[in-house]
């Protein structure tokens, strides 16, 4: 699952440095604006596919896996007996701060993408702090206009009826 | 239907302005209804009352601003500068009072490995929980402690918990060694099992060290206010304030919300369970206000009860409820951001369930 690419090449005449998911220019991770990539960089050397952090954040969200147990899902199930090629000195196993940056990375760019937007974050720094600008700015978001659905409505939630005797809001 | 949803949603962000038209539902009425819960899941925050700085580290007691309360006694009312290497002042009674915390940490850590065995659902690690110093596990405890200790006697062993007789030759004292925590998170939930808004309830502590009794019942009464607003600003937009809503404590936002004509329209009423368990018969005003069974819009069709399930907050609670584990030691930006993620996703999920189920969920749309 997890996949090497050939990512990191540098453009001396434009001072920036071109990677598989971004490009860094003036100390900056700038995504892509080409929608949501099939394999996103979730650490230095690693690499895990769209599909692997969909599963990791279902399981959150169906089954409150941690993501210490995400991890561990991903190394005893997922990740096969992939041998290294020699002379490779990094390994295949993934830990929790790999997890938490594919959900970050996945998630902004899900829902910075609907909103017609680039994700940019530092590129210096430690990763525990690389994404709290652009999770506050989607906090603000979130509080300004609250889930999407708050505009929802079913037939378990809203009671429709052409009488208007009942203390029913009418809708023009 | 997945890719409808993301469609609809792109619409939904924008952050414009827009009238709530519906032109298949021209000349009919509707009554939508929301239920409102709170729910256990906390976040460390700075230990001065209400502040809602965010901590720079998970160590921290304070915020950046209030970092200087830090070199003040832990001991609630004592003003004194600490001694190094101690949260309190060099006050005799007041340094057995942290040899006190340090030991019933101990205790209670052990107590606390029992119970966690014996209940929590969902470890963070399935394999080993990572266990730090005794300090830090002394410090998840988020509240004020009580403390008593004999007069004239200075060892730590004599200083006892607080019981239920209150003795006059001892002396009593308050004292905030941990983090606090904030108080709850209150969810805005559709009997459909959308939920529409979280919102973080920051600490009451100030009145509750005075009304220690009251259970979190009555805590909420505290909090109404703020939940008036709560409510006001998720339905900021025109035509989006729902025709109904359940809340546990509706009585006393009946009261608040009296001359309010924001609500003018909006029903109050108290779900079916908690009205029939735990609302006295003799308030009058509970009983004539938020009665279900005075809201005609309520009434099921046919050999149905109730049209909406009002229980949902409920059992939307046990879902959420669950993450308590996995955020408690999450900074809040992480916090939040994670539950948004959460429950946008799980949104996804009741959407595609109400589709498959012919509930046939849809979306008011919008009109620039």
């Amino acid at each position: 699952m997890s996949k090497w690419l050939i990512t990191d090449f540098w453009r001396t005449e434009c001072n920036v440095n071109y990677h598989h998911n971004f490009y860094v220019h003036d100390g900056k991770r700038i995504y892509h604006d080409i929608g949501i990539p099939d394999i996103i960089q979730v650490g230095e050397h690693q690499f895990v596919e769209r599909k692997v952090i969909e599963l990791w954040i279902t399981s959150m969200v169906v089954s409150w896996t941690s993501a210490t147990n995400c991890a561990r899902l991903y190394n005893s199930a997922l990740s096969g007996n992939h041998k290294l090629p020699p002379g490779w000195k990094f390994g295949f196993t993934l830990d929790l701060d790999h997890v938490w940056n594919g959900f970050m990375i996945l998630s902004l760019l899900e829902d910075l993408t609907l909103r017609k937007q680039t994700l940019s974050v530092p590129h210096t720094g430690l990763d525990s702090d690389r994404y709290k600008a652009a999770m506050q700015v989607q906090n603000r978001h979130m509080r300004l206009y609250s889930q999407p659905e708050l505009r929802h409505y079913c037939n378990r939630c809203t009671h429709f009826t052409t009488d208007g005797q009942l203390p029913f809001i009418y809708l023009f | 239907m997945y890719s409808f949803y993301d469609r609809r949603s792109v619409a939904l962000y924008l952050p414009i302005l827009v009238i709530y038209t519906n032109k298949i539902l021209t000349g009919k009425y509707k009554v939508s209804v929301v239920v409102i819960d709170g729910i256990m899941v906390r976040h460390p925050c700075c230990s001065i009352h209400n502040c809602h700085i965010p901590l720079s580290s998970n160590r921290d007691r304070y915020c950046k601003d209030h970092r200087d309360a830090a070199g003040i006694c832990a001991i609630v009312g004592c003003s004194s500068p600490v001694v190094p290497d101690s949260k309190n002042c060099s006050n005799e009674d007041h340094q057995n009072v942290e040899k006190t915390h340090i030991e019933r940490g101990q205790s209670r850590f052990q107590l606390q490995e029992c119970l966690s065995r014996a209940r929590i659902a969902h470890p963070n690690d399935s394999l080993d929980e990572a266990v730090m110093t005794i300090d830090e596990l002394a410090d998840v405890n988020e509240e004020d402690e009580a403390f008593e200790l004999l007069t004239g006697q200075t060892t730590a062993s004599q200083a006892a918990h607080t019981s239920g007789s209150v003795d006059a030759s001892k002396k009593k004292f308050r004292a905030q060694f941990g983090r606090k925590q904030t108080h709850n998170e209150q969810i805005i939930v559709a009997p459909c099992g959308m939920i529409h808004a979280r919102e973080t309830f920051f600490g009451a502590e100030a009145v509750s060290s005075v009304i220690v009794s009251l259970s979190y019942w009555f805590y909420c009464i505290i909090l109404i206010d703020f939940l008036k607003e709560i409510i006001k600003c998720t339905y900021h937009m025109p035509g989006t304030l729902p025709g109904h809503i359940f809340f546990n404590n509706n009585c006393q936002l009946a009261k608040v919300v009296q001359d309010d004509p924001t609500f003018a329209n909006v029903g109050l009423s108290v779900d079916v369970f908690h009205f029939k368990s735990k609302h006295k018969v003799t308030d009058i005003f509970c009983q004539t206000n938020c009665n279900p069974i005075d809201f005609p819009e309520l009434k099921g069709l046919g050999n149905k009860a109730w049209y909406f399930n009002s229980a949902i907050a409920e059992q939307t609670n046990a879902w959420l409820g669950s993450y308590h584990s996995m955020c408690c030691e999450m900074l809040v930006d992480k916090y939040n951001f994670f539950l948004d993620e959460m429950i946008l996703r799980r949104n996804r999920l009741t959407y595609n369930k109400l589709a498959l189920a012919c509930d046939k969920p849809k979306t008011f749309t919008v009109s620039v």
